[in-house]
């Protein structure tokens, strides 16, 4: 009769511990399988992003020139003074007279940054007028120069006016036709 | 004296005890056998569970050891930045328009005995605003009807239109002009 009586007892103290013992275990071991498995996914990815990254930058030291010219184009340190430089070569260099440049309101792009990170600065506008003389033929090669220069230049409009046609007396005085250029450059 | 009454089964000559079933014995040794099995399977569950728990702090190291490497940060930081860079670089560059193509469009319709003597262009506008000198009526009416045939030019207008003592004729003209036509002469 006792041996019945334990052999019961056994059974469902059996029973009770699978339930209340080794079942919750189970659901801790898989969740905890899960999570290791999580780690090692997000580990992979760790060393696959970096590992992406090192070759990249590997791969970028090829393109060298590149990255230069787009720092050029689109610098992180800007002076206004480099830039009237610039300007003034270029019309040198393409026979023109640099007259004058004035700043107009600057302010920041408008342009969503490509990065939602606190790395990533806003890209900046700094607008100006240019003033430069000489033939239009100089002037359109000086357009070409800086179209196809380095330093990243959007012309939003140009204007000119020939004194030649205004009065015979003005265009003895001068006689070299004056332009306006209106453009932007971009930086951070 | 005093008698008591036996009871009914009451039996003077005592009688062999009866045996416990076999299945009795049997059930009773094997009511231990799930116990055993369960408790083994806890042992296992746990010593599992406590190696998953070392695997994944492990883990956690790792990540914590890549992400908080200078040199990974510093790389990574390089990267972000130049890949910024060459996205706001595109960005800016989808919407740059080389000017220097309105020359040739100019000089394409320009008629024979006609002069441009000032420009003014608005790339946001894309709108064209010229002044010149016609040698005569004709000559104007002439230019008027080559550019409301040319493709790409819309709402040709002339104003202003006065005849001077040399009997040349001074005239303002403008119109809009389709941008893309500037790439296109760019690509010419």
């Amino acid at each position: 009769m006792n041996k019945l009586f334990f052999s019961m007892f056994f059974i469902l103290l059996a029973f009770g511990l699978l339930l209340f013992l080794i079942f919750p275990s189970l659901n801790v071991l898989e969740a905890t399988k899960q999570e290791v498995k999580l780690k090692a996914k997000e580990l992979q990815n760790k060393q696959l992003n970096r590992d992406f990254i090192f070759s990249s930058l590997e791969e970028a030291k090829n393109y060298q020139l590149a990255i230069d010219n787009l720092n050029s184009a689109l610098p992180k340190e800007f002076f206004a003074p480099d830039l009237f430089g610039f300007f003034q070569e270029m019309a040198q260099k393409s026979g023109l007279i640099f007259d004058n440049i004035t700043e107009k309101q600057n302010q920041a792009s408008g342009m969503e940054p490509n990065e939602p990170t606190q790395l990533i600065e806003v890209i900046k506008e700094y607008n100006f007028v240019l003033q430069v003389k000489g033939s239009v033929e100089n002037f359109i090669a000086f357009l070409k120069k800086i179209e196809t220069s380095g330093r990243f230049v959007e012309i939003s409009g140009f204007s000119f006016l020939n004194k030649e046609t205004m009065s015979q007396a003005q265009a003895q005085e001068a006689s070299l036709t004056e332009f306006s250029v209106e453009a932007k450059v971009y930086h951070y | 004296m005093i008698f008591f009454k036996p009871k009914s089964n009451f039996k003077i000559i005592p009688t062999e005890k009866a045996a416990e079933p076999k299945w009795q014995r049997i059930l009773f040794f094997c009511s231990f056998l799930p116990l055993i099995f369960i408790g083994a399977v806890y042992f296992y569950v746990f010593n599992k569970i406590n190696s998953l728990n070392k695997e994944k702090e492990f883990l956690q190291g790792q990540i914590i050891t890549i992400s908080v490497d200078p040199k990974n940060q510093a790389e990574e930081k390089k990267f972000l930045s130049l890949k910024t860079q060459i996205n706001d670089f595109g960005s800016v560059f989808q919407k740059h328009q080389t000017v220097s193509g309105i020359f040739s469009l100019i000089q394409d319709f320009c008629h024979k005995n006609i002069q441009f003597t000032s420009l003014t262009m608005s790339l946001q506008e894309g709108l064209l605003e010229l002044s010149g000198r016609a040698d005569n009526f004709v000559a104007l009416s002439e230019q008027l009807i080559i550019l409301r045939e040319w493709p790409d030019v819309e709402n040709p207008q002339i104003s202003d239109i006065k005849l001077e003592k040399d009997g040349k004729v001074n005239f303002r003209l403008s119109f809009n002009f389709n941008l893309a036509i500037l790439q296109n002469k760019k690509d010419e």
